[in-house]
Formats: structure tokens, sequence, C-alpha cells
């Protein structure tokens, strides 16, 4: 029925069968539209957060699924600016899921907010010092680029092609794309940065609390670090998931392999900074700030997180990642991605929830967070959403343009 | 169409740059950046030039002069303290300040009321007009007056010219039923009755003190009047003007009035007094005692030493009260030395009568250290020279009413007692005897949600065929009124504020309508001119004033006619400081310059002359303070040496230890009024959540018998004493005694509005109130309690 | 303010909690001052709005050597260089230290409710409007003009009612004065503590009274160590209360 805009020489699912598949998906991000209908109509009452979390699992969300969307500009970067030629295979993909992550996140930040309709306000009354504009104004610009950067694949729709209009804008868009590749990368680090310096930068917050370089907490920089090391451990399992579901190959492996290695390394990299950032917390930061390292954990915010988060989350996918024969195997490749994202999104959790959860006075009491559904519903919901955009993007666009070389058609 | 790139770029750089040269985007964004921040249904305050009113607050006995904030000469917005006056010196306490929230609140009475259908049904108290109502009433008294006895009146307020005239008119019409609602005052006047042969009560020159022991008594916890004795603990503690005072708690309870003390004591539960004893006995033993006191000004010293030296030694009172011999001894001679020192009797806030004794014995301890009638001691608390109404015009029924016995008396010898007896009332109300009661009028008061042991009273409402409430608000005994009568909020009428409880210097505080009355309410001062004018007779002659405010100004002549004293025109004043004897110069001319400066500042006051004179400051038969007390054998009360003596009566909790193992004790704060009005939104806010949570309340446990009963933070529990249960949370606490389960009073109201109803359990239903068989009065300290997981 | 040598005004306070009989007044005044709105249901304390918040302290130890305190605590007013841990963060310049005074104010109709702040202040000084303020009607006439009521959706906190600043400048503008006198200026809470245990002024005054209490050996702020420099100092002749004034490692 849609064969038209399926792109020429490759086969998709019936039409029928991709119908069900999206009604599953709109059955989802119904489910997290109801949410967000509920939070805007009724405020942010009807959510878990309380004036000690401020910031709870929407920014958890936000956070995680920024840094995982870091494959993209990371992607583009080895692609086009480094020169990775055997990842264009994969491009196509990063920028996809990029462009997911950077439209979710702003999506449930308009949540998030407690005056969406004053959501612009950091653009007309901008406050210079504050990270957290750094952020908006990266995120902004950043989603514009992957928007610029989306736009091409777009428009080499079979149909739209067609349109002279549209192919030569495409074609000019092609031509220029290294800029935009390293205009994201520029915008990329930069607000990856600022959601790390967002915490770092709070000084009466002992737990978030960095020293830094210049007016940069290590934070900023190990915020960047682990972004790169796992937005492309995303991106791989997000193409062995397309790969699983479609029952073919759509990447060359060592296209894969290649970021693998990489991941592996970025890891590597992250990891000891962020093992010497953990100690001089423990031993220097937190006690100039009177706290003791074991005050920073209790129930259910126990030590258990700091080893989920560093040992299981993060040495044994690098160890991984790092070695040729563990990357080459499919399951392992899968475990160590996994791994490698669960410890960003812990990460991403302990300085959100964990960090607002810990009393500062001393006569001051801990507080546990529990999300309600209204938060749980759009952030669902937000996977749904990824889902959706993948499965239309896979479906009528040319996103893996190895696919028709690599799955001949008889 | 050919697009190459130069036309591609300039297209897009032409566009966006166009569109940003014109004001269009800019004035488009700044518009709705403005729209943004409107959110139109939110209230927007009504603007206007702002004035301040001087009034007296009637929300407490506390005396306090406040100020309110009026915007545009008719919102009420803030109430602050009046920084003339010198109760409390521009201070305030935090009902004080809630108060627009009961001028403004939900639960204000609109119209009078008339239950229409079953009694204690709020949706059947139909508004009625004025006319009618006073009409009702005036029919019903009329058709009684031949058993004008059967009317009571319980007020809640104790002084001032509305309650005369309530008890004025009771006088008038025959009965002689006027009683009033419970409190330490009923045993503080009936012991100064005994031990200095006059009624009045006491009032303290804590300002001066150097050292204070409060027995029970919450000193900063509503104790007396709740806004000076804040400035009083502020100046305590005053480092920099070098007279940091000494305070000694002597209480069972960790309450903020023993964590704020220098010294805590906690005693074994109502063992106080003994204590007191105890300090005394060890004063006199080593011959501490203020020999000049002792030999000029006081009677039955001797016995009274005997006495202590025979039950009150260190050991045994040590084995009483649980505090060691050696602290006593330390304490005693410590208080004996310090000059001036003085002594606080009356438990809690002083809303439970007590023992009389408890107060003699606190109040010799005094005399022996030489504090009675001294600066930085107690003396009697002086009286406002207000000017005399009229004699009451008696006719034939009001003659017969003036020989009727009291329902509050329960004995031959408490009619002579100058106090109420309010558990009395209680009991014969519920009895029948020795007559019954026809209507009952309830003034200023809640009792039905504030007395102690609150059932028997209730049930004794269904004997009494008109129930007559004169509440601004929807309280519980409003709720269970035939006929309701709103008065205006104390914002909105002129009242007189008599010197608050405790204090040293007598103060004419005047209340004054500080905007219009929001309803139809009318003045029950008012009310009761009208109502004795439609009566006819003796009635309406004992009522010959036009209106409240003529029969007010008639009293207030009394100042204008004393040379001495002040209107407190100027921040600062100290009146504790005032020369002693000499005279304070009046700032006005004449009746009339008094009453404006009255209107305009709120307050008169003298410092002079307050400590009376020796030879006329006792009025006992021996014309001194009478350690062994003649008065009572006087008035006929029997019994051995020590019934006329200071002395500690072990009262026994009601209920058997083997059923109801622990002790309830209820205790009071100042963040939860104990009425007559229900607690402000304001303050029911600042509750911990361990206090309250959500209609949760929490007792208070001790942290070893929560492990001993398996309770942890938290838990919900069943309280149960032999006059009920009530279903609450424990929160484990190292303020509560081992054994002993500590209850807040003041919440658990069934009236009022939303903010409030629910919450919480009422303590005073669960409590026993006993009463000591020969004073009527009655103590509810410690009731027997068990207390189990729901 | 008059004598103040180097002609900076840093408005702070100072809480005695000896003095202190812990009864709330100044928490109840603030929120009739400030218009801050209550519910019927105040209990669940992380979601209510207290400007002026009273903790409770006690020493932990069993019955009869337990010891409680109360400490009110208004905004902090950090006076922290170059900018309190609050007002840097905000991405929308809601939240500001004005320099002139060292008071941090906050907009509330500025503010986009993104709650940043409230996680940077460690003292829980900052509350965010859950819900609509809404009043009894009767009770909308209570509320003062000198102060907006907030809307659902942004943050607010204590501003030192800076509102009375404003007054209190009027008057000696037309009174022809160009500083105002010690105690002219007053935040309500401090107004009304009828224990007279709060005092505010110029800490930048060495003649003022809260300079010189500042000084007491007695003095101590709440966590030092951050480096957030609040302007609100509190005294305490109690060495307990000292100690769960800061974190010991």
């Amino acid at each position: 029925m849609d064969s038209a805009l399926i792109p020429e020489g490759v086969k998709r699912c019936s039409f029928k069968a991709f119908c069900l598949w999206l009604l599953v998906i709109f059955g989802v991000i119904g489910f997290g539209i109801v949410g967000g209908f509920f939070v805007l109509w009724k405020g942010l009452n009807v959510t878990g957060l309380n004036d000690y979390f401020g910031f709870g699992l929407y920014i958890t969300a936000d956070l995680a699924i920024i840094a995982l969307g870091a494959g993209a500009f990371f992607t583009g970067f080895l692609t086009y600016v480094i020169g990775k030629k055997e990842l264009k295979d994969i491009i196509n993909l990063a920028v996809v899921v990029g462009f997911i992550c950077y439209t979710g996140a702003q999506l449930v930040l308009l949540l998030e907010i407690g005056q969406p309709i004053r959501g612009w306000f950091s653009f007309w009354h901008p406050n210079v010092h504050s990270m957290l504009t750094e952020v908006i104004f990266c995120i902004t610009c950043y989603t514009i680029v992957l928007v610029i950067e989306f736009l091409p694949l777009i428009l080499e729709n079979r149909q739209l092609d067609k349109v002279p209009e549209f192919h030569y804008f495409s074609h000019n868009l092609h031509e220029i794309m290294v800029v935009f590749a390293a205009t994201g990368t520029f915008l990329s680090f930069f607000h990856q940065g600022s959601l790390g310096g967002l915490y770092g930068v709070m000084f009466a917050r002992p737990f978030a609390f960095r020293t830094g370089f210049f007016i940069w907490p290590w934070t900023f920089f190990l915020f960047v670090a682990s972004a790169i090391a796992s937005g492309p451990a995303l991106t791989i399992l997000v193409t062995m998931m397309v790969q699983g579901i479609t029952r073919k190959k759509l990447v060359r492996r060592d296209a894969i392999s290649l970021l693998a290695k990489v991941t592996g390394f970025l890891l590597a990299f992250y990891l000891v900074f962020k093992i010497l950032d953990t100690w001089w917390w423990a031993t220097q930061t937190a006690p100039s700030k009177g706290m003791s390292f074991g005050e920073f954990f209790k129930a259910p915010y126990g030590m258990w997180l700091l080893f989920a988060e560093i040992v299981v989350c993060g040495i044994i996918p690098a160890i991984i990642l790092l070695t040729p024969k563990a990357r080459n195997d499919d399951v392992l490749l899968i475990v160590a991605c996994v791994l490698d994202c669960a410890g960003i999104v812990i990460n991403r959790f302990v300085f959100t929830v964990q960090n607002l959860a810990l009393p500062v006075m001393p006569f001051d009491h801990w507080e546990i967070y529990v999300p309600t559904w209204t938060e749980w519903a759009p952030t669902v919901a937000l996977i749904a959403y990824g889902a959706l955009i993948i499965s239309l993007a896979y479906r009528y666009l040319p996103v893996f343009p190895r696919e028709r070389e690599l799955n001949p058609i008889d | 169409m050919k697009l190459d790139r130069r036309a591609f770029v300039k297209l897009i750089a032409g566009g966006v740059g166009g569109t940003l040269l014109s004001p269009l985007p800019w004035k488009m964004a700044d518009d709705t950046a403005i729209w943004s921040q409107n959110w139109f249904w939110r209230p927007s305050p009504e603007r206007g030039s702002a004035t301040l009113v001087n009034t007296a607050c009637q929300l407490c006995p506390g005396g306090c002069g406040i100020r309110v904030r009026l915007i545009a000469k008719k919102n009420a917005v803030r109430i602050d303290g009046n920084p003339n006056h010198p109760v409390n010196q521009g201070g305030i306490c935090p009902l004080g300040a809630s108060g627009l929230q009961y001028l403004y609140g939900p639960s204000r009475i609109e119209t009078p009321l008339k239950q229409t259908g079953q009694r204690g049904d709020v949706t059947t108290l139909k508004p009625i007009s004025w006319d009618e109502a006073l009409d009702i009433l005036a029919t019903k008294l009329r058709a009684m007056r031949q058993k004008a006895r059967g009317l009571v009146c319980v007020s809640g307020k104790r002084q001032g010219t509305v309650p005369e005239l309530f008890a004025r008119f009771l006088h008038a019409y025959g009965s002689p039923n006027y009683v009033l609602m419970p409190a330490a005052a009923d045993a503080e006047s009936l012991g100064m009755f005994f031990s200095q042969g006059q009624s009045g009560l006491p009032g303290y020159d804590l300002e001066n003190a150097k050292m204070i022991i409060s027995f029970g008594s919450s000193y900063i916890e509503g104790w007396g009047a709740p806004a000076r004795m804040q400035l009083a603990f502020g100046n305590w503690r005053s480092n920099t003007k070098g007279n940091r005072a000494r305070i000694v708690q002597v209480e069972t309870r960790g309450s903020l009035s023993s964590s704020k003390a220098d010294d805590w004591l906690a005693v074994t539960p109502g063992t106080e007094a003994a204590l007191a004893l105890g300090l005394a006995q060890v004063i006199v033993s080593e011959g501490y005692y203020d020999r000049s006191f002792v030999n000029q000004y006081s009677y039955g010293f001797d016995e009274f030493k005997r006495l202590l030296q025979r039950n009150y030694t260190p050991e045994k009172v040590a084995a009483i009260t649980g505090v060691t011999r050696e602290k006593i001894s330390a304490l005693a001679r410590e208080f004996s030395q310090t000059k001036p020192a003085v002594a606080l009797s009356g438990w809690g806030q002083g809303r439970m009568q007590g023992s009389v004794y408890d107060f003699l014995a606190v109040q010799s301890l005094n005399g022996l250290v030489g504090s009675l009638n001294k600066p930085g001691g107690v003396t009697k608390k002086p009286s406002v020279p207000l000017a005399p109404w009229p004699e009451v015009v008696l006719d034939a029924i009001s003659l017969e009413g003036e020989k009727e016995p009291r329902l509050d008396v329960g004995n031959e010898v408490q009619s002579s007692f100058p106090t109420s007896l309010f558990y009395n009332l209680v009991k014969n109300m519920n009895q029948g005897k020795p007559y019954s009661t026809q209507m009952l009028w309830v003034y200023e008061a809640n009792p039905a949600h504030d007395l102690a042991d609150v059932e028997p009273f209730i049930e004794a409402l269904s004997n009494i065929e008109t129930v007559v409430s004169f509440s601004s608000f929807m309280d519980e005994t409003t709720q269970l009124a035939d006929l309701v009568l709103p008065g205006p909020t104390y914002l909105e009428r002129l009242e007189d504020v008599l010197t608050p409880p405790g204090l040293q210097y007598p103060v004419f505080g005047l209340s004054t309508p500080v905007l219009m009355p929001r309803f139809a309410t009318i003045h029950p001062g008012d009310m009761l001119i009208r109502l004795a004018k439609s009566l006819g007779g003796g009635v309406a002659s004992s009522f010959p004033w036009s209106d409240y405010e003529s029969a007010l100004k008639q009293r207030v002549e009394g100042l204008a006619q004393k040379a001495s004293g002040r209107v407190a025109d100027e921040p600062g004043v100290e009146p504790w400081k005032g020369g002693q004897g000499s005279k304070l110069a009046p700032n006005y001319e004449s009746f009339d310059d008094l009453w404006d400066k009255l209107v305009e500042y709120g307050c008169w006051f003298d410092t002079s002359g307050n400590m009376p004179a020796w030879d006329s400051a006792f009025k006992t038969p021996s014309g001194k303070f009478e350690f062994y007390s003649q008065k009572m054998r006087q008035i006929g009360i029997r019994g051995n040496d020590i019934t006329y003596l200071p002395h500690f009566e072990e009262v026994e909790p009601a209920g058997d230890p083997g059923d109801y193992p622990l002790l309830l004790m209820p205790y009071e704060t100042l963040i939860i009024t104990n009425g007559p009005v229900a607690n402000p939104p304001f303050m029911t806010k600042m509750l911990f959540d361990f206090q309250l949570k959500g209609n949760d309340c929490f007792v208070d446990i001790n942290t070893k018998t929560a492990a001993n009963l398996g309770l942890k933070e938290g838990d919900r529990v069943t309280v149960q004493t032999e006059r009920g249960s009530l279903e609450v949370r424990v929160h484990v606490s190292g303020n509560a005694r081992p054994d002993v389960i500590f209850i807040p009073t003041g919440l658990g109201h069934s009236g009022f509005d939303p903010y409030i109803k629910g919450k919480g359990v009422n303590a005073n239903a669960i409590l026993v109130a006993q009463q000591d068989k020969t004073t009527g009065l009655a103590s509810w300290w410690g009731t027997r309690v068990k207390i189990y997981k729901v | 303010m008059s004598g103040n040598e180097s002609g900076k005004i840093r408005y702070g306070m100072v809480i005695d909690l000896d003095k202190c009989t812990g009864c709330m007044t100044c928490a109840v005044a603030c929120q009739q001052e400030n218009n801050v709105p209550f519910r019927e249901d105040e209990t669940k304390k992380v979601r209510s709005i207290t400007w002026l918040e009273v903790f409770y302290l006690d020493n932990g130890k069993p019955y009869p050597e337990h010891r409680k305190a109360y400490l009110p605590r208004p905004c902090l007013q950090c006076d922290a260089d170059p900018h309190p841990p609050c007002t840097f963060v905000c991405p929308v310049n809601a939240t500001q230290r004005d320099e002139e005074t060292g008071l941090v104010a906050h907009i509330p109709v500025r503010c986009i409710g993104c709650r940043y702040c409230i996680s940077a202040c460690s003292y829980h000084a900052r509350y965010f409007n859950w819900w609509d303020p809404k009043w009894p009607k009767a009770m909308e006439e209570m509320l003062t003009p000198d102060v907006s009521t907030r809307m659902r959706g942004v943050v607010e906190k204590c501003t030192f009612c800076v509102h009375r600043l404003q007054l209190a400048k009027d008057k000696a503008f037309v009174e022809g004065r160009q500083e105002l006198e010690e105690g002219e200026y007053v935040p309500a809470c401090v107004e009304a503590c009828p224990a007279k245990a709060m005092y505010f002024g110029n800490l930048a005054d060495s003649h003022s009274e809260v300079a010189k209490l500042a000084k007491s050996p007695e003095a101590f702020r709440l966590l030092e160590k951050l480096g957030t420099e609040p302007k609100v100092i509190y005294l305490s002749s109690q060495e307990w209360i000292h100690k769960l004034a800061d974190n010991v490692v």
C-alpha cells in the first residue's frame, strides 16, 4: 500500500504488520501524552517531585538520553571530521538516534518546568553565569543542527527526492555537512560539559560539588567523556536491535567493531578520570565541605550504586570492548553496550536524585524519591517515540546506505 | 528552477536577516513575555493607603496590645504587636499574629441560627433574623422566670465588663449560676483566699527576678500571659544587659520549657509540689529562710516546720519525686540565696485547676525565701481601678435567686469559695440535682471540645432544654446549640481587656473595632442590654444603659479619676522598673481625653504602688500570711493539722494499673491553641510532621518504652483509658519519660473549617478529671492508659 | 545606614537561640506579611511553603538528658563571592543578589520553574509552588498589596521583606534623608519576635548591633564549611547546638 514510499531495492514488512507495530507504539506514546497532559493541566503536584527533589525522573531521563544521544555528534565527528569512512554505514542511524534523544529531551523538559509557557525566557532573559543557560542554548542549537543533519536523509525519500527543489536542497546540505558536523561537535561538547557543570558548580551541595579547571568543574569534563563513552554504545545497540528485528545485516561488522573499539577506549579513558575524581572527591572535596564519604550513601541510595556504576557498568564493559575477541562476539558486545549505557544512566541518576536526597544540614534527614506514573509515562513514551522515529525512518528512508548491497533482493 | 549554492545561502540569510531587522519579532516576543507572566486567576490584593490601628488582642487572656494594618481603611492585612504596649512591647504570639484568619475565616457565623431539626445536626441550623432570635430567647426567659435558677451561663472569659454583664444579667434575672470554665486560676484564687485571706490571683514580678523555679508551669509555652512571658524570657537570657537569670524547670515532660531552662528536673508525674516542700524543708532546716518575713508577716511557721521535718526531708522527697537528695539540697540553697528569686505554680498553660495544696506549697516556698510581696517576687495581682456600676436592682425573684444553691457547689464549705467549680456543675447538670437546668448559655468558651473529660458535659446537654451559644465561630459547642447569637469578632468590637494572668501591675487594654463588622452580628453587651430591657422589671432596671459603650465608659471613669497611671503613648516603657510607691503622672486631663487616647493607643497602665503595704497585704484572721490556714478552719473545712498546712497529696491516676499499665499525660504547646477558637491555618502549617501527619496526630513515647512495646516511629496505635480510646501514631522521643505517653491537646476538632476539622484527636475525650473531695477542684494531669498497635 | 565607614550595606540577621522560645511567631508573621499560601493539608513538609522554616534540633540523648531547640531559618541571604549558590544557576535571571544591599531577591513572574535553585540550596530555603495558591474567598481580603501573590509552577523564598526596605526608603526620601536609621527597615519576623531574640541590621556597619553580636564567641553560621557565607548568624551558649551547625568529618 505504501510501497511507493519505500526506498527502491529493499524489502520491508507488510503494511498491515507495520501498522500493527505502530499501533503498539502509539499506545505507549498515548499513555505518555496522557501523563504529560496531566502534568500540564494539574501542575507538577501530580509528580513525585518536591522541594527536596527539585529534579527527579524527568531530569534523570533527560540527562541520560542526552548523554546517550552523544553518539550522533561523536560518530559524525569521527566520520566527517576525522574521516573514518567506514562509519558512513552507521552515521545516518547515529543522526536519527541523536535527533530522537534531543527532541525527546526537549519535550520532556517542557513538562519538567513549572511554567512551560515561559520556557523560552532563557533566550529572552538569559543569565550568562548559569550552566543551565549554556545547556539550553547548546541543546536548542544542536537540535537545529540535528534537524539539518536529518533533513537530507528525509529528503532522500523516494517521493520527496522527485521534487527537484528538495533534491537540490538536499544535495547542497550534503555538501556542507562537514560544517554542521563540526558545529555539532562543538555544541555537543559544550552542553554535555555544561550538564556536568550544572551539578559540579553546586557548591552548597557536597555530593555534587567538584573543584575544577578555570570556570569548569571536573564534572564538566567527566560528563563529556562519559557521554562520548556511552553515546556510541547506544548507536551500536540500536543498530544491533534493528538488525535483530529485521533479521538483516544492515551495517558491515567492521564498522560496528570500529565503533565498539573506540567506545572501549573512551570508556577506559573516562573511567580512569572518574575513578580519580571519585578518589579526590572522597578524600578531599567532601571533607572540605565537612562531610565524610560514607555519609553520602544511605539506603536505598547505598554504596551499591557506586559499585554498580564504576565496576559493573564501567570496568566490565570497558574490558569487553577493549578485548577484540569479546567485542567481535555479538552477545558480549550487546552486554557491554547495555552495561555501558546503564552505567551512564546510574551516573546521571546519582547526580540528580541521590545528590538531593542527602541531608546537608546535620539536623536534616534523608528523603526518598518515588516517581509517579505521570513521570514514568512520558519517560517510557520517550522510548516509544524513539522506536517510532526509527521505524518510520527505516521503512521510508535510506538509513542504511549498505542495506541494498548487503541484502540483495533476488 | 535551478538553485545554486550561492542563491541558497542568500535566500536563507536574506529571509532571516529581514525578519530580524523588523521590529515585529521583538515586539511580539516582549508582549508574549509579559503576557506569560500574568496568571489572571490568582488573587490580586487590593491597593490603597495603609493605616495602623491600635487595639487589644482577645484571643487569649494574655492582654497584648496589637496593631492592625488596614489597606484603604477596610482590608485588615496584618496584625503585629503594639510597641507601646507594656505587656508585649511590640512582640506577639503566633495566635495573635494569626488573628485575621479568624476575622476572615470560613467558620464565621454570619447570622443568628436556630436549630430546626435534631440538636447537633449542623445542616438544620437555619439562619433567622435578629428580631426573631432575640424574641425566641426573651420569650423563653420570660416563661422560665419563675424557675430563674434553671438558667446557667458558662463563660470562658474570666474578667472584663462583658463577662460582668453576663454575671449581672443572671444576678438580676435570679440565677446564681454564672460559672467560669475551669483554670488554674480557680486553685490560685482559692489558695490566695486560704493563705492570704482574700480572693485574687498572684502577680509575679518576673522581670526583676534573678532565679525562677517553675513547678510544672509551661512558662514559655502559654502559661500566664504568653507574649509577656516570651519577653521576660528574652530578658532573662539577655547577655548584653548582664542580667542573665537562672531558670529551673520542674516538669515530667521534656518540653521546650524544660529544654530552655538552665536546669530541668524531670520529676515523677504529679509530684511537683512535693519537690517544692522538699526545698522548703532544706531551707527551713538549714536556716536559709527569710527571718524577717517569717517572724513579722507569717503565721503558723512552727506547724509548717514540724510538718516539713516530719514528711519532706530530702530522703523522703527524693523517693517521691525521683530527684536526688543532693540536687534537692543544692537547689534549695541556691534558691534561698539568690535574690530575688521566685517560684511559679500552675500546671502547663494553666488550664487545669489542680490542687490548692500545690499552689500553697509553692506560695509557701516563695514566702520562706522572702519573695512574697516583694520586687522580683510574687504579690497579689493589682486590680484595675474601674468605677463600679450601680447596684443590681433585685426583684422578688432575683432576691430568691440569691439564696438558691449554686449548681457548681458540691458541699457546704464550697459555697463560701470565691471560685467556680466547673466539674460540680457538670455533675449536677447531669443528675438534675439539686435542681434541673433549663437553659445553658455559653460565652467565649467551647466546653464541648476544650473541657478535659468532656463526655459527661456533652451528656449533660441532653437534659437541658435550650442551649444558647454566643460564639462567632462554628465550634463544637455551637454545633450542639439550639440558638446561636453570634457576636462580632474581637477586631470588630469594643471591649475592655484587663490585666492578664500573672502580671504585677494593672493594665487596661481597650479593644476597638478596627473595621466595620463583616456580618450582621450584635455585640453580646448590647444583646444583653436589649434582652434585659425586653424582660422589663428589675432586670431592665439593672441595665440602665442605652448601649454597651456607655456601660463601659461608666467603668472607665474610674481610671480618669485616679491620679496615677498613663496611656501607653510611647514605646520602650519598662513598667517593672516603675518606682515603687511613687505615682505615675497621668498623661491625660479628663475622661474624654483619656477615652480618646485609649481609642488611639489602646492601653492604660500603672506602675506605682503595685506592692501593697504590709499592713494591708493579708486579710487573714492573723493579718499575716498563713502557712497554717485559719481561714480554712473558719469556713468549716474539717480535718487534721495537715489539712490546714501546705502538703503533698498523692493522687492515684484513674484506671487499674493492671489493665492500664502506662500513664497518659496531656501537654499543651503554643503552636496548638486550646480554644475557645480552633487552630488557625498559619499555625497548623507550622506543626512538625511528627506532631501531625495528614489527619493523624502523634503521641510522644519514650525510646525504651517503645522498644519494649515493639513500637516504631510512626506506628499507628490505639491509646485507651477507662474513658475511651483514640487512634493516633507514635513519635519515639527522648522528651518522653519511660512508661508515660504524652498527648497534645487542642486538636481533634469536629467543628470549624476544613483547615482544622478532623485533624488529630481530641485528647480531652479520654482524660479522666479527678475531683478533690473537699475543694471540688479537678486535676487531669495523668490518666492510666494502655497502648497497642492498630 | 549611618556610621558605616565603608559605605557598604550588607543586611543581615542575628538569631539568638538562647532567647528563642520556639513559639514560631516569626513563621506566622512571615506567612502573613508575604501572602504565603496555605492548604488544607500542610503536613507533607517537602511540599509546604514556609519562607521561614523552623527546624527541630535535639541533642540525641535519652530522657532526661534530652534537650531540644527550635531553629528558625529564613533565607540565609548567602554572601558568597561572587554568587550565592542559588542565583548564578538561574537560567533566566529570576533571582539575583542586589549588591547594594546584599539581599537575594527572587522574581516569581520571571521564574520558569526549573527548580535548579531549589536543588542548589542546601538550606532548603527555596520553595516551589506545587499548586496554584488559593484562599477562601473572604481571606483574599487579608492579602497584603505589598507582596504579589504567586502562581503555580514558580519558586519563591524569603526576601528579608525587601518591600519593607522600599517602604522605608520611600519614607526617608519624603523626609529628605539619604540614609536609613538602624531599625527603620526590619523584616516581619524580627519585628514580631516576642522574646526579642532576632536582630536585624547592616552587618557591614561595625557599629550596628548585628555586627557586634556577630562577633560574639557564641555566634555561628549554618554549614560554614560550604563557603556560602550566610548573612544569618545564630547565637547559642549550648555546645550541642554549635555541633549541629556544621558537619564534622
